[in-house]
């Protein structure tokens, strides 16, 4: 059982706490890491007299009830020996578990989400859930060798990526500005860097994520196809650690220090890339080559930090950052660019206990993403940017009269400023300065009831109600949330939900990849907000003795008020940006199927997709139903990882998609100008997004080698990225063929491919 | 020196600049580029015109048909159509003769050797109909000219001029322009021109003034034009830059040709401008 890895109890204390009726009893505790005293989620804690258990929570709590006294309890977990406790209690008790790995064991390659046993994921209320850790995303190769946890959420079924090496996400069906994407409840407007290639998620200052599919608890709301929740680790506060790593394009570091020893903790987090001193060596040993063009200076990093505070028994305090930027720089004779993009955003949350069965959570945050771009063309300097700033206040309740009902409620407000489409243009005579200037409120009041009506029934119902203030228009949205768990068997579950989501802001992007200038905008009196309607049915099974995992799971989903934008919409600086939308209506569905092997040597995943998806606007397209560009028919996911030694693993990825759907000029003509232009070729446009690239498939390959240094523990990772080098298609041209006189004389339907085979190692470190 | 010749008509407001760049970012990280057969369905020609009105021009225009993309490069000219332009009762024919304007370099293939008088307020209408049967129509009027406040000049650290053309835009319905600053040559040929497109979303009402690359030298003669577009004008243009950057660039948003004319693709629209003529002097 839980092969190779050994769990030792560490201590074990209990804290008294007010007795109450003595019916029962009530133990509840919390599980932690002893290494880095972060709780442990998905502990299996069991009790062995009267056959039931549970699962600790995302923080690491568990709460059990007994009629006994005097009682046994069984802890399992993935990287840890089982273990079994003892446990007479005199009266309610809570007890705190600190776990730590013995020497031999292997927790750096324990894929985490695999942790969440089986059973657990069968018998959980919520579906259509994907959990990954960073330990998990550390095992699998990476391009460039840069670990990006998204990347990893795009091999899981209904998660879809938006290129080869994007960054970005689409999930069943929904758009890119459909996810909303929290870190500590403040949202990230744009999580991706260099053009979406990365994600914002520095691999050593997450812990892990959470992303919701279908059935989303009542406490989230304001995109409409999914939710992921950015955990961030906190710092250790028993002892200093330096950890990080040095990769081909980046290195990372990361800091955790004891403020008050057991009590109080800080955690730095950063990661630089280094392109531009290679580039900028380039253009300084090139400075006389007259032929040389200089190439442009890019660099992105981003800094996150964490404090914690445990102020007594009962509260917590938790203060958290990130301050991430991309620029870009290019300096010519007659033209020069800067480009700075970047997300911040800071979170205050107090969390109380007033009760075993009440707890409170209350956050204050601020969030912002910006852009700025300061061009230099002659005599005239040219400015654009855009941001988007927020001010959000989220109170959170959970309260659980017992075991079988759990009550949530709650209420956020989060008051958005925008600045949209800012534009100037200034000379030595004139000064030209535009841009709008917008506002919002959005409101949020939950309450949801989760229900275990008998052993086998579990009811979720929940109601959201969202209000959004905007000039002159206030628009009020009803949510209702709804899911039904039956237990066939012990081991199988049937599942179904239907949630309503309601969508207030959008974003101005004219593009299927994510790029810095995407802006967001809010509902206004024009410019109506989204919403979708989606049920899911699922069966989950856990198989061979609780190490398989099996879902398949269907969903139809309808989008109302679907937005895009005029054919040629003019999306830069553009003060009456609300003239470019158009609204139309979306739909889709599909059906996902999912296999998991969840322990031994060798573990992974086979994940398949089968999903359409549509949207219709009558100034689009004729009126015609089209695809976005992100629709995939097939999608399949291949992940395996095996522990060859102690010191060695090694994994693969192999992943197919069917081709995205793309427009494709199917006439042309030539425009010549009436002022002294060369004649060009026009393309000629038949539709949007009729014309289905080929297929992509590409083979990713991992090693995990741990070093033994004298101090801590290092590793190098190494990485293949499209080890058969396939040539995937990123899209289509027309490629222009010319003669000796430099006349063009052909047109050549060409594709494009990014990457091909692209090897990587990163050496990593902690001590 | 740096000159910037025959620089494609863009819109500056309208800048896609962050586009360029992400598309210099793909090009670095290309892996190959590989040529396909494109099964696309078989595509049906269009009838393709443009026409210019220009008081005190001749009247010329060029018309074409749209090719399948995979066709020869050479343009598909219409031989033997009918092409009529119609106003105040009077029509005026233009017959299948090509004529070569020597200044601009552009070809037409169908003239009427009558100098154009315009007229403002008065509806132009364009008829054509081609051997096929294939018919055209559209129509525009003549707008007034916005005229240009001054046209200035600034040197740059090795001596090369840059032409600043200053104008205000009037506090009306949206303007559209396209700025051109070139040198005067004793052939009248139109060379090291410079030449943007905008509209006046982001300055309406306000003085707004432009410059052009450092493209001249001391000594030049610079002539800087303001036309003053007709919006169906600037939306042909633009929309037809856009579905150019279309082709090519994956973070570009699909774009629809926006013709003026009814049974085919293209432009009939009036041109006219305000012109300012500026001599450089020696270096002080």
């Amino acid at each position: 059982m839980r092969f190779y890895l050994f769990l030792r109890l560490i201590c074990i204390f209990l804290i008294c706490l007010e007795a109450e009726a003595q019916e029962t009893y009530i133990l509840q505790g919390k599980v932690f890491d002893q290494s880095n005293q972060e709780g442990l989620v998905g502990v299996n804690v069991f009790l062995s007299e009267t056959q039931s258990g549970t699962n600790t929570d995302i923080k690491g709590e568990f709460r059990l009830t007994t009629t006994k006294q005097k009682f046994t309890i069984q802890i399992s977990y993935l990287g840890y020996r089982d273990t079994t406790l003892v446990i007479d209690l005199l009266k309610n008790s809570k007890i705190a578990l600190f776990l730590v790995p013995e020497s031999k064991v292997l927790t750096e390659i324990v894929v985490e989400s695999l942790r969440d046993s089986p059973d657990s994921k069968v018998n959980q209320m919520q579906m259509s859930t994907d959990r990954i850790t960073m330990e998990e995303a550390k095992m699998l190769p990476a391009i460039f060798g840069e670990v990006d946890i998204i990347k990893i959420l795009q091999l899981k079924p209904g998660v879809k990526s938006g290129g080869e090496g994007n960054a970005g996400f689409f999930v069943r069906g929904g758009s890119s500005d459909q996810n909303l994407i929290l870190v500590e409840h403040a949202p990230v407007y744009n999580p991706s860097h260099l053009f979406g290639l990365f994600s914002v998620f520095n691999s050593d200052a997450v812990k892990d994520v959470t992303l919701y599919k279908a059935g989303f608890p009542a406490q989230y709301g304001g995109r409409l196809s999914s939710v992921l929740d950015v955990n961030m680790r906190q710092g250790d506060s028993q002892k200093w650690g330096v950890e990080g790593g040095l990769g081909l394009i980046s290195s990372r570091l990361t800091l955790n220090a004891p403020i008050q020893k057991g009590k109080s903790s800080l955690l730095i987090s950063g990661r630089r890339t280094y392109i531009d001193l290679f580039t900028n060596l380039a253009n300084k040993l090139n400075e006389n080559n007259e032929k040389f063009d200089p190439i442009p200076a890019y660099y992105f990093y981003d800094v996150n930090a964490s404090l914690n505070f445990q102020l007594g028994k009962k509260d917590e305090l938790k203060l958290t950052g990130y301050l991430g930027n991309d620029f870009f720089k290019f300096e010519g004779d007659n033209f020069g660019a800067n480009l700075l993009w970047g997300n911040r955003s800071a979170t205050l949350e107090w969390t109380h206990r007033f009760s075993r069965k009440l707890k409170m959570q209350q956050s204050y945050f601020t969030a912002g993403y910006l852009y700025r771009i300061n061009n230099r063309f002659g005599e005239n300097s040219i400015t654009l940017g855009s941001n988007i700033w927020d001010q959000g206040l989220v109170s959170d309740w959970t309260f659980s009269p017992d075991e079988n009902h759990l009550l949530k409620w709650g209420a956020s407000g989060i008051y958005h400023r925008f600045s949209v489409g800012e534009f100037g243009i200034s000379t030595d005579f004139t000064d030209i300065q535009a841009g709008q200037k917008l506002e919002g409120l959005e409101l949020g009041l939950y309450a949801s009831h989760e229900w275990q009506i008998d052993e086998n029934i579990e009811l979720l119902t929940g109601l959201r109600s969202s209000f959004f203030i905007s000039k002159n228009k206030t628009y009020t949205g009803i949510e209702p949330r709804l899911a039904l768990k039956y237990a066939l068997s012990p081991s199988t579950t049937l599942k179904a939900s239907y949630a309503r989501m309601y969508q207030y802001l959008h974003l101005v992007s004219s593009s299927a990849s994510s790029l810095p200038t995407d802006v967001w905008y809010p509902s206004t009196e024009g410019v109506k907000p989204q919403y979708s309607d989606q049920i899911a049915l699922g069966l989950h099974k856990s198989l061979a003795e609780d190490q398989y995992f099996f879902s398949l799971e269907g969903y139809y989903k309808w989008i109302s008020n679907a937005i895009d934008f005029k054919d040629g919409a003019q999306l830069f600086a553009n003060p009456r940006l609300e003239d470019e939308f158009v609204f139309g209506r979306g739909w889709a569905y599909g059906a996902e199927v999912y296999v998991e092997k969840k322990t031994g040597r060798t573990r992974g995943w086979v994940g398949y997709t089968l999903a359409w998806t549509w949207r219709q606007f009558d100034e689009i397209n004729g009126g015609k139903a089209l695809h976005p560009r992100y629709d995939r028919r097939h999608d399949i996911s291949f992940v395996v990882i095996h522990q060859l030694s102690e010191r060695v693993s090694i994994s693969a990825t192999w992943v197919y998609g069917t081709g995205n759907f793309t427009s494709i000029a199917g006439g042309r003509f030539g425009f010549q100008d009436f002022l002294p232009n060369d004649p060009v070729a026009i393309p000629e446009f038949l539709g949007r997004n009729d014309y289905q690239m080929p297929a992509s498939h590409r083979l990713d390959l991992g090693l995990v080698w741990k070093l033994k240094p004298k101090h801590g523990t290092a590793d190098l990772t190494f990485s293949i990225y499209n080890a058969y080098s396939r040539r995937n298609p990123y899209f289509i041209y027309y490629k222009e063929g010319r003669n000796e006189e430099d006349q063009v004389v052909s047109f050549t339907p060409t594709l494009v491919s990014l990457f091909p085979i692209l090897p990587s190692v990163t050496y990593n470190f902690k001590f | 020196m740096t000159k910037i010749k025959n620089n494609t008509a863009t819109s500056v407001l309208a800048c896609t600049f962050i586009n360029k760049i992400a598309i210099i970012f793909i090009l670095l990280i290309t892996a190959c580029n590989q040529n396909i057969d494109l099964k696309l369905p078989t595509y049906e020609p269009k009838l393709v015109l443009e026409f210019y009105l220009e008081d005190k021009m001749p009247i010329r225009c060029l018309l074409q048909e749209s090719v399948s993309y995979t066709a020869s490069a050479t343009p598909r000219l219409i031989e033997n159509a009918l092409v009529i332009l119609s106003y105040e009762g009077t029509q005026d024919t233009l017959l299948n003769i090509p004529f070569f304007d020597e200044n601009t370099e552009k070809l037409y293939n169908y003239t009427n050797p009558k100098i154009f008088q315009a007229q403002a307020d008065v509806l132009y209408e364009v008829y054509v109909k081609d051997t096929e049967g294939r018919e055209m129509r559209g129509q525009t009027r003549f707008i007034t000219p916005v005229p240009i406040d001054s046209l200035v000049y600034r040197a740059n650290a090795i001596d090369s001029i840059s032409a600043g053309l200053i104008f205000t835009d009037p506090l009306s319905e949206a303007n559209f322009y396209r700025l051109i600053a070139y040198e005067e040559r004793a052939d009248f040929k139109i060379e090291n021109s410079s030449d943007i497109q905008l509209r006046d979303i982001a300055f309406e009402g306000q003085q707004f003034s432009f410059f052009t690359g450092p493209n001249f030298a001391r000594q030049d003669t610079i002539i800087g034009r303001l036309y003053h577009l007709t919006k169906e004008h600037y939306d042909f243009v633009e929309s037809a830059q856009n579905a150019r950057v279309a082709n090519g660039n994956p973070f570009a948003q699909p774009a629809d040709i926006r013709s003026n004319v009814s049974g085919g693709l293209g432009i009939f629209t009036s041109i006219n401008f305000d012109e300012k003529r500026i001599i450089i002097p020696e270096a002080p």
